[in-house]
């Protein structure tokens, strides 16, 4: 059975020692949705991800993703997921190119669909002048579009964003949300944390995190009208600083 | 299978990219084998000697002049006094200080054995130790060639019936570099395997790529063996080096199998890569992964027996010596290089290594799993 949300969770815990670094989260991401995953620095967003990825064992609760149990299909989840954090995750000595073919190997594609992929992706990141350079000496929009590119080979269905904006300038963000919006035309699921709360309004469902708990969850236009607010930027406000 | 071959494509690229780190890898292991090799070494030579003849006969001087030609030590001058003999042995001007007394030439015509003091710097005991054992050297023979020239001597039934004729078999000269260059290359893979297995995994916690990775179907075993195998090929490769070094600068030769001394080696660095990889899911920085590293390193090395013996430790670190692996590759190294030992008599070192080998390398296998701490 085909389960209906792209993700889901159910009471979903982690504790570090005495340290509850998130409570009772409760999701529903539905398929071909832009989810916002906001919340102040520290207040759960990187872990809650990493135990969607299959990275980190939940202390508690349930979850699936792509309808898989994050606790026992850990690898299959793997498989249907492309994720992308916040450090690029890219080999700064080697050419954009490589890291490509590196991580579609890894990914397991064909080498021939590998090398067509390779090629078409160059181009349309604007990088077959710059393929000999190594990745350090890239401007960081190029290498946060390559370090996407790279996460995105085996197509998955389920995109995780870590704060995939983290330091790169306005226009560049302008750009990446752009890709995301094109990805979700593709029917690709995004889920997205960030805390520029200009981006949360580019999305179709946001859900503010606060101290490891979820505080509020909804459109942005639902939720701007539930707490009389004109952006998302003052409900953020209003709610982190009650 | 194809994971595999990319992760090894990438790992190569890199470590030829870092020119820097190539040059560190190819050129540290022949800098450490030329100082080394000189350096540790426990030849005992120009032990520093003075002489208080109280007796200035024909035979003391006869004595003294043995003591000042032999090349294992240094004449320092005489002693005007025994308190001389005190005085330069505090003030470091000599390490043995030999004291004749008087009418030794008398007493020994007369077949007295006359007696003769012999006072040793003990704060290197191992050094006094040898040093000694030389000094009886040079007595014995001055005694043969006394009795050989004064029969009458031997007529008094005191002189020594039973001579010992020492040689020192698969090393004639006692020469220590005999000894020390084969440990040496067990020592110098130790470092460059394990630090730098655990470096290279640690370096992708730090940049981020190891997480990314482990977001990927990569299967964990594809992982391991796609990091760890450049650093087997480049461990062989220095020790290839190494031999090429012991062969050409210090003039050794090897007795035993070359193909027996790799695999051993093979063995061995089941071990060290284990280690290498138990130290990166420890580690979450490049300087802790060395840090740990040395820690591992130094029980290595000191447990070993190829600085201080074996023997010499207390019983109890004796037994404990049996659980280092390196124990066992160092023994097989001056084996094979020094004494061609064949397989059959190996088992006892082989196995042992190959056990610990397989363990750690599992236990660290285990231990690095697809999930963050």
């Amino acid at each position: 059975m085909m389960a209906p949300y792209a993700v889901q969770t159910a009471n979903l815990g982690k504790r570090f020692g005495k340290f509850e670094a998130v409570k009772n989260l409760n999701l529903a991401v539905h398929a071909g949705e832009i989810f916002g995953f906001l919340g102040a620095n520290g207040a759960g967003k990187t872990t809650a991800i990493r135990m969607l990825c299959g990275l980190l064992l939940p202390s508690s609760g349930n979850g699936q993703v792509a309808g898989f149990d994050i606790y026992k299909q850990s690898e299959q989840i793997k498989q249907h997921i492309g994720y992308m954090s916040q450090k690029f995750s890219l080999y700064d000595d080697l050419t954009p190119a490589e890291n490509i073919e590196f991580y579609g190997g890894v990914y397991g594609l064909q080498r021939q669909t590998l090398l067509q992929k390779r090629s078409d992706l160059l181009e349309e990141l604007g990088l077959t002048e710059l393929a000999d350079m190594t990745t350090r000496s890239l401007p960081l929009g190029y290498k946060q579009r390559l370090a996407l590119s790279c996460a995105l080979l085996h197509d998955p269905k389920i995109v995780f964003l870590d704060e995939p904006t983290g330091g790169v300038d306005p226009e560049a963000r302008r750009n990446f949300w752009d890709l995301i919006y094109h990805m979700a035309q593709q029917g690709k699921t995004i889920f997205v944390t960030t805390h520029y709360m200009d981006e949360a309004e580019y999305c179709n469902r946001v859900s503010i995190m606060y101290q490891g708990e979820i505080i509020a969850l909804g459109s942005p236009q639902e939720l701007k009208q539930k707490f009389g607010k004109a952006s998302m930027q003052e409900v953020f406000i209003h709610l982190v600083d009650r | 299978m194809q994971r595999i071959i990319y992760l090894l494509q990438k790992e190569f690229r890199q470590v030829f990219r870092d020119r820097q780190m190539l040059r560190i890898i190819l050129f540290v292991p022949v800098v450490q084998m030329f100082v080394l090799g000189y350096a540790i070494t426990t030849d005992v030579k120009n032990v520093k000697v003075t002489i208080y003849d109280a007796d200035n006969s024909f035979a003391s001087r006869e004595l003294c002049r043995r003591f000042i030609n032999s090349p294992y030590f240094k004449f320092a001058g005489y002693a005007e006094s025994p308190q001389a003999i005190r005085m330069a042995l505090d003030n470091w001007q000599a390490q043995i200080g030999v004291l004749i007394s008087p009418h030794f030439g008398r007493d020994l015509e007369r077949g007295l054995q006359p007696a003769l003091q012999m006072t040793a710097d003990g704060l290197d005991g191992n050094t006094a130790g040898i040093a000694l054992g030389y000094a009886q050297g040079i007595l014995t023979t001055y005694a043969l060639d006394l009795m050989a020239a004064q029969p009458r001597l031997v007529a008094d039934n005191r002189g020594l019936p039973v001579v010992s004729e020492t040689r020192m078999w698969y090393n004639l000269n006692l020469e220590s570099k005999l000894f020390t260059v084969p440990g040496l290359i067990g020592l110098l893979v130790t470092v460059v395997t394990m630090l730098l297995t655990s470096m290279g995994l640690v370096r992708e916690k730090e940049i981020g790529t190891l997480e990314q990775l482990m977001v990927t179907p990569i299967r964990p075993l594809e992982l391991i063996t796609g990091k760890v195998l450049p650093f087997v090929l480049i461990g062989f490769v220095e020790i290839n080096i190494m031999l090429a070094l012991a062969f050409l600068v210090f003039d050794l030769t090897m007795a035993g199998n070359y193909f027996l001394l790799l695999g051993a080696s093979l063995l061995y660095f089941l071990t060290t890569l284990g280690l290498g990889i138990f130290i990166s899911t420890l580690a979450e920085t490049q300087q802790q992964a060395m840090f740990i590293a040395w820690f591992f390193m130094i029980f290595l090395i000191l447990m070993s027996g190829f600085l201080s013996p074996i023997a010499n430790m207390p019983p109890a670190w004796q037994k404990v010596t049996y659980l280092n692996p390196l124990r066992y590759y160092v023994n097989l190294l001056r084996e094979i290089f020094l004494k061609a030992t064949p397989l059959k008599f190996l088992w006892n070192e082989i196995v042992p290594l190959g056990v610990f080998g397989v363990a750690i390398l599992t236990v660290s296998a285990l231990k690095f799993h697809k999930r963050v701490s």
